[in-house]
């Protein structure tokens, strides 16, 4: 076992306490919030349909007039704002209430990408993951059954150095 | 911005391989199907209004110590989309002089939010023989339950819910004679139905948002087609059906013909065991001139068979079983019997009406 894993189980339970803290601090207004060593920022964007120069384009515009039926793409930002390297980052997003992920639509680069269809209990790379039907037999999972995505960076995160992720849903 | 690859749908590259398995295929169809049944489920999507909330966390250590959690939100109201279409549903023979012909039409809401429409017949149109007059537009029916504050039939503008369709009769007069000269057998008279999206469900007016676009405020956003007397994108929709005069005196004719639609056993075959679903179709045809008064179609259910609960459909449009705003009910005007009220019809004009009933 690493070092680095001693410590998760270490303080596993603090992590609890203080991601629930975290949680109730934040609430639901934070546009971007800053701790510590990594500032994490996320935007949500509408993909559009365009025509550029007689052929069809896609453009992103800030996801402000949102329809159902729409696309629309969550980025988050995340960067080392210390002056140590950060490691083991995980971002975890739980796919928005009442909207859809689009398949193959979930990117980051240096990362390794998994999703839960339980709520965020067990993870599994996409096309790996069951469900259990109304017949009680387990069947693959839809894009539609996920509901958290986690992409788990490489590596380390030099300081002043930012990166990215982002997936898409549609909003049912 | 980073571009990334679109979304193509279940396979992408190094994937190739699994497309050619059948297995693979007909997992791929059976995803595009639920989605499909999704869809269908919740045609009109989320409604306006909903809050559409993201929280991502990010963990990380530094040095081999575990930080505190970091959180991003971002958050986006679904605005409010204005879609409506007008459909014709039947025209009418005439007589000259008939008083409150009736054509009729549909209208279905087709946008994510309760939106009260208001209803104008024009019977003056151009490229017709002659007008009508007096035109009286009531709603007849609504498919599913009618919204709390809406009473049927009514004359008042009408309270839909997303996917909610209304039935509308427009009787008009017809007249004699097109200006001095009498109407002859063959004149026609166009009439056209606009439905406009008036007011929201809390009666505030129906206005686009043309300002600056917000996050966290529900923006209006028109999205209907262009109908036959409006332009896409105006919060209305139209359509127009025809009267067709003749001074012959042919009496007006119903015909009735009933007939199997369908029978569906519990293996998913077709015969007609014990079990099996049986849908009838009862077509009403009428022809000749003028009007038919009170026209009720009443369904005793057949001897060795039960009727299958809520299963009443008149020309696409599903009947609740209870006597209430529709057209149709089961066993309340007469016991075991399925009763359609078609009320006065004006020659030309025909019905479709299926019921199904289990072989006992």
């Amino acid at each position: 076992m690493t070092k680095n894993n001693k410590y998760i189980k270490k303080y596993t339970k603090a992590l609890a306490i203080s991601a629930l803290s975290t949680v109730l601090l934040i609430g639901f207004q934070a546009q971007a919030a800053q701790q510590g060593h990594l500032r994490v920022s996320s935007n949500a964007e509408k993909m559009i349909i365009v025509n550029q120069g007689g052929k069809k384009a896609y453009k992103f515009i800030p996801a402000k007039k949102v329809l159902p039926g729409e696309i629309v793409q969550y980025k988050t930002y995340f960067e080392n704002i210390s002056n140590k390297p950060a490691e083991n980052i995980n971002i975890v997003n739980p796919i928005p209430k009442h909207t859809v992920y689009l398949p193959n639509s979930a990117t980051g680069q240096n990362t390794f990408t998994v999703f839960s269809v339980d709520g965020g209990k067990h993870y599994g790379r996409a096309g790996t993951l069951k469900v259990r039907g109304r017949d009680g037999k387990f069947h693959p999972a839809k894009p539609s059954d996920y509901t958290h995505i986690r992409w788990q960076y490489k590596g380390r995160l030099a300081p002043k150095t930012k990166q990215a992720v982002s997936f898409r849903v549609r909003l049912r | 911005m980073t571009q990334t690859s679109l979304p193509t749908c279940v396979i992408s590259q190094g994937y190739y391989r699994y497309f050619k398995k059948p297995r693979f295929l007909l997992a791929c169809f059976f995803v595009l199907f639920s989605l499909l049944l999704a869809s269908l489920a919740h045609a009109q999507g989320t409604h306006a209004g909903v809050d559409i909330s993201n929280v991502v966390t990010v963990n990380y250590q530094v040095n081999g110590t575990q930080q505190a959690p970091v959180q991003s939100s971002t958050n986006f109201t679904v605005d409010r989309k204005i879609d409506l279409v007008v459909t014709g549903v039947n025209n009418a023979n005439v007589i000259p002089g008939d008083t409150q012909a009736e054509v009729t039409f549909k209208l279905l809401n087709e946008g994510n939010d309760i939106q009260i429409f208001e209803l104008t017949p024009n019977p003056v149109i151009n490229s017709d023989d002659f007008d009508t007059s007096a035109c009286n537009t009531v709603v007849t029916s609504v498919t599913g339950t009618p919204l709390p504050g809406v009473s049927l039939p009514t004359s008042a503008d009408i309270k839909l819910s997303p996917d909610q369709q209304a039935l509308i009769s427009v009787k008009c007069n017809i007249p004699l004679n097109n200006g001095s000269v009498p109407l002859s057998s063959g004149d026609t008279s166009l009439l056209s139905l606009k439905a406009v999206a008036k007011r929201n469900d809390n009666e505030t007016p129906v206005v686009e948002s043309l300002a600056t676009d917000t996050e966290l405020q529900i923006d209006t956003v028109f999205a209907d087609a262009a109908g036959s007397d409006d332009i896409a994108r105006d919060a209305s929709h139209s359509a127009r059906r025809t009267y067709t005069a003749s001074t012959s005196t042919i009496p007006p004719t119903l015909t009735i013909d009933k007939s199997i639609l369908e029978v569906k056993d519990s293996s998913g075959g077709n015969s007609a065991v014990s079990g099996s679903e049986v849908t009838y179709k009862i077509k009403i045809t009428t022809a000749g001139m003028g009007t038919i008064n009170n026209a009720v179609i009443s369904d005793q259910t057949p001897t060795g068979m039960t009727y299958k609960a809520g299963t009443i459909i008149l020309d696409n449009n599903l009947l609740t079983d209870s006597s209430d705003g529709d057209q149709g009910d089961f066993g309340v005007t007469a016991p075991n019997t399925a009763t359609i009220n078609l009320g006065n019809i004006t020659a030309g004009n025909q019905y479709d009406i299926q019921l199904t009933y289990k072989i006992n």
